[in-house]
């Protein structure tokens, strides 16, 4: 097994379509970590991520049978991974208790236009209170390195769709993060 | 939509901040729960679908009816159906509380030496926004607040709410159900079940 020479997407799909039901766990080990990541960004909770990261991983394998080969296995499975996260979002309604001193150092002074680490930091911490179908578009793009036809056809929307989402998405998190027009000296947003 | 210079400007500053980010990663590989999830159950590890226990437990209420061993079931139900949740926050003991929201209005829920304030605000044509505020109630009589969360919703639709705290461990659930006067809702909030109950 060790020595197994590892499968691309295509041939392990194949094969598990076949019958052979341990070639995909060569999906699982390349997805897990991704799918993860994807949900902990949209949800904002570990235990929820990992368990919507499996959730993710036996629905493609259920729905396996409905793939299209000729698309992009990549962009497939996110599509799935990301209706399970939607379905989950849209469930239960989950409310993160900020504590107060976040809030107030976010709202009352907001920071000269920041950089580096301390900017992520407040991204992530932001993330949360977008829209769905903006922080869905957001976190593909900008965390998953999607491009926009990807991010297009991850969420099953046309690419301008996807380019307005993305537009939309930079500067509902820009208002909440104090980065103003005005600021950077350019022009004001239409 | 045409991009402006701000939004490329966005893009840019964005893009830049992101790639900073280190991807999440699991603790431990799903790969054997997810296999243990791709052969059919065994017909001996099958659970019970909910329904099939409500007829169950229906059956022997009607079975045990009338009878002194019924009522005895019937008590051991409600201790089964209605005992209170009870946990410890900090050193007050806590149980579950109904509540009842008024659209425009503000309602407070004290649980120990703690206390939730909802307050509903309809907009919009069909819309509402619930403000959870919660205070630590300090022994001099004032109050302290301590966390502060935002919710919107559809008019008219039940909300379970998970109120989790900064680690995203569930502390309290709110089932709020609207009332058919369109008014507002009720509910109760509760201690969220410990993490070993069911999800």
């Amino acid at each position: 097994m060790s020595d197994e020479k590892e499968p691309d997407d295509s041939e392990a799909v194949r094969r598990v379509l076949e019958g052979d039901l341990d070639a995909y766990r060569w999906i699982v080990r390349r997805y897990q970590d991704l799918f993860y990541d994807l949900a902990l960004r949209m949800t904002g909770i570990p235990a929820d991520a990992e368990d919507l990261a499996q959730a993710a991983l036996l629905r493609a394998y259920r729905s396996l049978a409905t793939y299209d080969r000729s698309r992009s296995f990549r962009n497939w499975a996110y599509s799935v991974a990301l209706n399970t996260i939607r379905n989950h979002l849209r469930r239960g309604q989950v409310l993160r208790l900020l504590s107060l001193e976040w809030l107030s150092t976010e709202v009352a002074s907001p920071e000269p236009l920041p950089s580096g680490e301390t900017l992520l930091a407040r991204i992530e911490a932001a993330l949360p209170s977008l829209p769905v179908s903006l922080r869905e578009a957001f976190v593909l793009h900008h965390f998953h390195e999607k491009s926009a036809p990807e991010v297009a056809e991850a969420l099953g929307i046309s690419r301008s769709a996807a380019h307005v989402r993305l537009f939309r998405a930079r500067r509902a998190l820009a208002a909440r993060l104090g980065i103003e027009p005005s600021r950077s000296g350019e022009d004001a947003p239409v | 939509m045409k991009p402006t210079d701000y939004d490329r400007r966005l893009e840019t500053l964005f893009s830049r901040a992101c790639a900073a980010a280190s991807p999440a990663r699991l603790r431990r590989d799903l790969w054997p729960r997810v296999a243990a999830g791709l052969r059919p159950p065994r017909p001996e590890a099958r659970r019970v679908p909910a329904w099939a226990a409500a007829c169950v437990l229906l059956a022997a209420l009607g079975a045990a009816g009338g009878t002194e061993e019924g009522r005895q079931l019937l008590g051991r139900l409600r201790g089964l159906f209605f005992s209170e949740v009870r946990l410890r926050l900090g050193d007050s003991a806590m149980s579950a509380r109904a509540i009842r929201l008024d659209a425009h209005g503000e309602t407070a829920v004290a649980f120990g030496d703690a206390e939730f304030v909802f307050r509903v605000t309809p907009y919009e044509k069909d819309k509402v926004r619930i403000d959870v505020a919660v205070y630590r109630m300090l022994p001099d009589g004032s109050r302290r607040a301590v966390a502060r969360a935002v919710m919107k919703n559809r008019m008219g639709r039940r909300i379970r709410v998970d109120l989790r705290g900064q680690t995203g461990v569930p502390e309290f659930v709110a089932d709020l159900v609207p009332r058919r006067d369109g008014g507002g809702y009720d509910g109760t909030i509760a201690p969220a079940p410990s993490e070993g109950g069911e999800r």
